[in-house]
């Protein structure tokens, strides 16, 4: 994989040639948007060039439909909210199989917010039954936000319950899963709900 | 009756105001018994009245004594027999004559019972009264030792009964009842006034003696006569009181005049016993009263008590003796035809008493054939029946045509019109013939044969029935004999009674019964529910641990199954299938408490269900599970109207069946058939193996949770328990048939609610 996209991704302001190369389009198509106001941003003081903030370089790439992997890097960044440390080491394990996830963990609700804002997720595996919080309202509050309208949500629980399940879908979750779990299927969700490949790449 | 006490009070006045004696005799009285009074104002006096100088002379005659005819005048009569006989003499021609002159009251009000009374007999009293007076002379005659002057003696035995003329005099009508009882009762006078005045001849006698003033030993004669010698022991006149007591009865005995009582006067050895009791001896007794007779008739005709010859007295006292045997005999008779009657009554009492207490157990319906068994009995051969109401507003029991062991023929519940009275008012007192004819009418048409409406009798046994609950019961006997007779009738009264108290006990034995059967399903009601209490309890407590179970073990059974599945995918070979092996037993751990759960807390949605689509569902899983397919032969309708349940519990309850089937072993092929619910709405699913068969053990515990008789290894033994369990609440229930070698018929029976899926198919 090489180090361009990975800068890319992680930059927070982006030149009219950078955009370019984000959505694989030409720079001339980006200045023309830029010019027209169809793509905002700024000059640099004192000069003429064009800088592109990545919000705003995001929102026009959704605009237009435009698929965001090259903004974003190709490993897919996944939570996981649980109290029990043993099953955050399955995922993290499981999950670090491939090269395409960057794991992180939570242990509490609380956390699962804080790391929501800082790692921003683009998936959340979420223990329903958290110390502090019941994941319903973890859901909830997730969806209330309208910058994490994307991230998906999957939930596992060793409860199964039809009728928790159906609450826990309509609060917003993508996903149900019962513990204990097939990895392999879980990760071929995973890929699912995030638009990638079924397999990696061996 | 108003106040004893006050009546008696005015009987007594009453007597004061009776005549007083003439002033010849009240002045003989005052002048006493002085040794040395001068005779010549007694005899002026007496001779003022020249009656009573007559009747004096006859008295003072008597030709025993060999004085007869010269005594002719008052003085020589005063001089020869001294002061004391004339006196006695003059009293007793003043009662006589103030008691014959007096007539009776008219003003006694009128009585409202003026049945049964009795005449007095005056002449036969008066008789009665000189026997006595003479009796008693005599007697003290003969015994001088006892103090007693024989003209007082006289005196005392004529007035001794004075008090019955006093009552007959204040209270004519009255008396004549008081007369009637004692002769009904055979009683003494005594008794009788007694028992209907409050008071008797002796105190009314003593009342007068004191109103006229007469000598105290008089008084105690006619106060004391009737009492035993041994309460007036003190008294100075008690030897006076027995002369006079024993000369009474020596004149009942030989029936001299009336007297107006009927008892049997005195012991069997008679007037010897009395004799004795009063110092007399018996034989001086019955030398003394040899001439009774004769002096009777003598002073009889000196008191102008009409003339009787010696024959005729005598006749006389036979024929009151014959009176009065005959008149004994006709009570005795009377009294021996109640005693028949009684007999015969207490006869048909105790039969019926085997009757009933042979159907007690059959409660009122046995009571009732026991009735009309008795009736039977008694009324002779005809129609009997009996109608019987529970209670008011209740249909009516009528049972008819009885064989020889008294069971009805005929049997039946009745709902009467509603014009028509209760059978309980029919019983109640004074019912309208009117309604007693309607009732009949209506029975009529419902016993056999054609009854005549006209002919038949209703005879309520329950007379009475009380607002209290249970006796409240009302039963009328039916039937078409003529009216019985008197004496049938008292035997009838007798057994109504009897009937009575034995329906009222049946009614309330069924009562009782009927109160225990309730209390009984009450009871089976109490235990069911108890019993699905103590099940949802113990189904909500394992809805809980299975809830908390899965929770914490599903956790490090995550982990397990996780870290094995990454093992197996870096192992290979003989490593690899261990790893897997984990996985595997790891899934089946979750799969029993994900079963736990289902069963402790399953998620239940109706919804109309295909049938056939079900049962193919449930076949597809169990071959799939038991790795066993093609041998289910299924045997239904093709397209059953749809059904309200929950397919994927029912589904899941046959798969189980299925499967069990399928690996009973055998290969001959498992029958499914499917009854789609008919009118009662019940579901079947019959599943049919030829296999193994089950053990009477395995049977008994084949809906265990974790009892299985499979080898071990294959499947636990929840799953019948989680099937039972959704079948259970679709209402339903699972039968198992089987015998080792036979094989197992498995029927899942549901009450689908198969109508709302119609409904809601259309």
């Amino acid at each position: 994989m090489s180090s361009g996209p990975e800068n890319l991704a992680e930059k927070r302001v982006f030149t009219t040639g950078e955009a370019a190369a984000v959505c694989k389009v030409s720079q001339q198509t980006i200045i023309r948007c830029f010019d027209s106001g169809r793509l905002t941003g700024f000059r640099v003081p004192g000069s003429k060039f064009r800088r592109i903030p990545r919000d705003e370089l995001i929102r026009f790439m959704k605009a237009n439909n435009i698929p965001l992997e090259a903004l974003e890097g190709a490993r897919r960044r996944i939570l996981v909210v649980d109290d029990d440390p043993a099953i955050l080491k399955l995922f993290e394990d499981a999950l670090a199989r491939d090269n395409r996830f960057e794991v992180r963990s939570a242990t509490t609700g609380y956390d699962a917010g804080m790391a929501t804002e800082s790692f921003r997720p683009h998936l959340i595996i979420l223990d329903y039954m958290l110390p502090d919080i019941n994941g319903n309202i973890v859901c909830q509050r997730l969806r209330s936000n309208p910058a994490l309208k994307d991230t998906r949500i999957i939930f596992v629980s060793g409860v199964v319950d039809e009728s928790e399940v159906r609450d826990l879908l309509n609060a917003g979750a993508d996903e149900f899963i019962k513990k204990p779990f097939n990895v392999q299927a879980l990760v071929r969700k995973i890929a699912e709900l995030l638009g990638m490949e079924p397999a990696p790449a061996r | 009756m108003p106040d004893r006490s006050a009546q008696i009070d005015l009987i007594l006045r009453q007597v004061d105001s009776l005549p007083t004696l003439s002033t010849v005799a009240t002045r003989l009285l005052q002048i006493g018994s002085l040794e040395d009074a001068d005779l010549d104002p007694i005899v002026e006096i007496l001779e003022a009245d020249p009656a009573m100088t007559a009747r004096l002379l006859a008295m003072c005659r008597r030709a025993d004594r060999g004085l007869g005819d010269r005594i002719t005048t008052v003085r020589r009569a005063v001089v020869m027999l001294g002061i004391e006989a004339v006196q006695a003499a003059v009293l007793s021609v003043a009662v006589f004559q103030a008691m014959s002159a007096c007539a009776p009251r008219t003003d006694e009000p009128e009585s409202p019972r003026d049945d049964a009374t009795a005449s007095f007999d005056r002449e036969g009293f008066w008789r009665h009264s000189v026997a006595t007076a003479c009796a008693a002379e005599r007697l003290a005659e003969s015994h001088m030792d006892l103090g007693v002057r024989p003209e007082e003696a006289f005196v005392a035995g004529l007035l001794h009964d004075l008090g019955k003329l006093v009552l007959l005099l204040v209270l004519p009508r009255a008396y004549a009842r008081v007369l009637g009882l004692a002769e009904r009762r055979q009683a003494s006078a005594t008794e009788a006034e007694l028992a209907l005045l409050g008071v008797d001849h002796h105190t009314a006698g003593k009342r007068l003696a004191e109103h006229w003033n007469l000598p105290a030993p008089l008084r105690d004669a006619i106060w004391l006569h009737g009492q035993p010698p041994e309460s007036f022991a003190d008294s100075p006149h008690r030897n006076l009181v027995g002369i006079v007591a024993v000369a009474r009865a020596l004149c009942r005995h030989q029936h001299l005049g009336w007297s107006g009582d009927h008892n049997h006067p005195e012991p069997l050895d008679g007037p010897r016993g009395l004799c004795r009791r009063f110092g007399l001896a018996p034989e001086l007794v019955t030398a003394a009263v040899g001439n009774v007779h004769d002096d009777t008739l003598q002073r009889c005709a000196a008191l102008g008590l009409g003339e009787l010859t010696p024959p005729e007295l005598l006749a006389q006292a036979l024929t009151s003796a014959n009176a009065r045997l005959g008149r004994l005999s006709e009570i005795l008779e009377q009294r021996a035809r109640s005693a028949q009657r009684l007999g015969r009554a207490l006869d048909a009492v105790r039969e019926f008493h085997e009757w009933a207490a042979s159907a007690a157990d059959r409660g009122v319906l046995g009571a009732l054939a026991a009735v009309v068994r008795s009736a039977s009995a008694t009324l002779g051969p005809g129609l009997l029946g009996v109608a019987f109401q529970p209670a008011p507003d209740e249909p009516w029991q009528l049972l008819a045509a009885f064989d020889p062991e008294g069971r009805p023929k005929l049997s039946e519940l009745l709902q009467p019109p509603t014009h028509l009275a209760s059978l309980a008012s029919l019983c109640g007192p004074a019912a309208p013939h009117a309604d007693s004819a309607q009732v009949a009418a209506f029975l009529a048409t419902r016993l056999p044969g054609q009854a005549d409406p006209s002919r038949l009798h209703l005879l309520p046994i329950t007379p009475n029935p009380s607002s209290h609950d249970s006796d409240r019961a009302a039963a009328v006997l039916i039937h078409d004999r003529v009216a019985a007779g008197a004496s049938d009738r008292s035997i009838l009264d007798a057994l109504i009674a009897t009937w009575s108290a034995a329906v009222r006990a049946g009614a309330r034995h069924d009562a009782a019964a009927r109160l225990s059967e309730r209390l009984a399903s009450a009871n089976a009601l109490l235990v069911e529910a108890q019993s699905r209490l103590a099940q949802a309890d113990a189904m909500a407590r394992l809805g809980v641990m299975t809830a908390g179970a899965a929770h914490e073990i599903n956790n490090p059974l995550t982990v397990i199954s996780g870290r094995a599945q990454l093992l197996a995918d870096s192992l290979q070979g003989p490593e690899q299938a261990s790893a897997r092996a984990i996985v595997e037993a790891a899934e089946h751990v979750a799969s029993l408490i994900a079963d736990l759960r289902q069963i402790a807390e399953p998620a239940f949605n109706l919804a109309p269900t295909d049938l056939p689509a079900l049962v193919q569902r449930a076949v597809a899983a169990a071959e799939h599970r038991t790795g066993i397919t093609g041998r289910v032969r299924v045997i239904g309708p093709a397209s059953p109207p749809p059904v309200l349940l929950d397919g994927s519990l029912v589904a899941n309850a046959l798969e189980e069946v299925v499967a069990n089937a399928l690996q009973a072993g055998g290969n001959a092929p498992v029958r499914l058939s499917l009854h789609p619910p008919a009118s009662d709405g019940r579901l079947l699913f019959v599943v049919e193996d030829q296999g193994a068969g089950m053990s009477e053990r395995a049977l008994q515990h084949a809906f265990d949770p974790f009892f299985s008789e499979k080898p071990a290894g294959r499947r636990t033994g929840l799953g019948l328990t989680r099937a039972l369990r959704f079948v259970e609440l679709h209402q339903g229930e699972i039968r198992l048939r089987s015998a080792p070698g036979h094989g197992t018929t498995a029927t899942i029976d549901l009450h689908a609610p198969a109508c709302q899926a119609d409904r809601q198919a259309a």
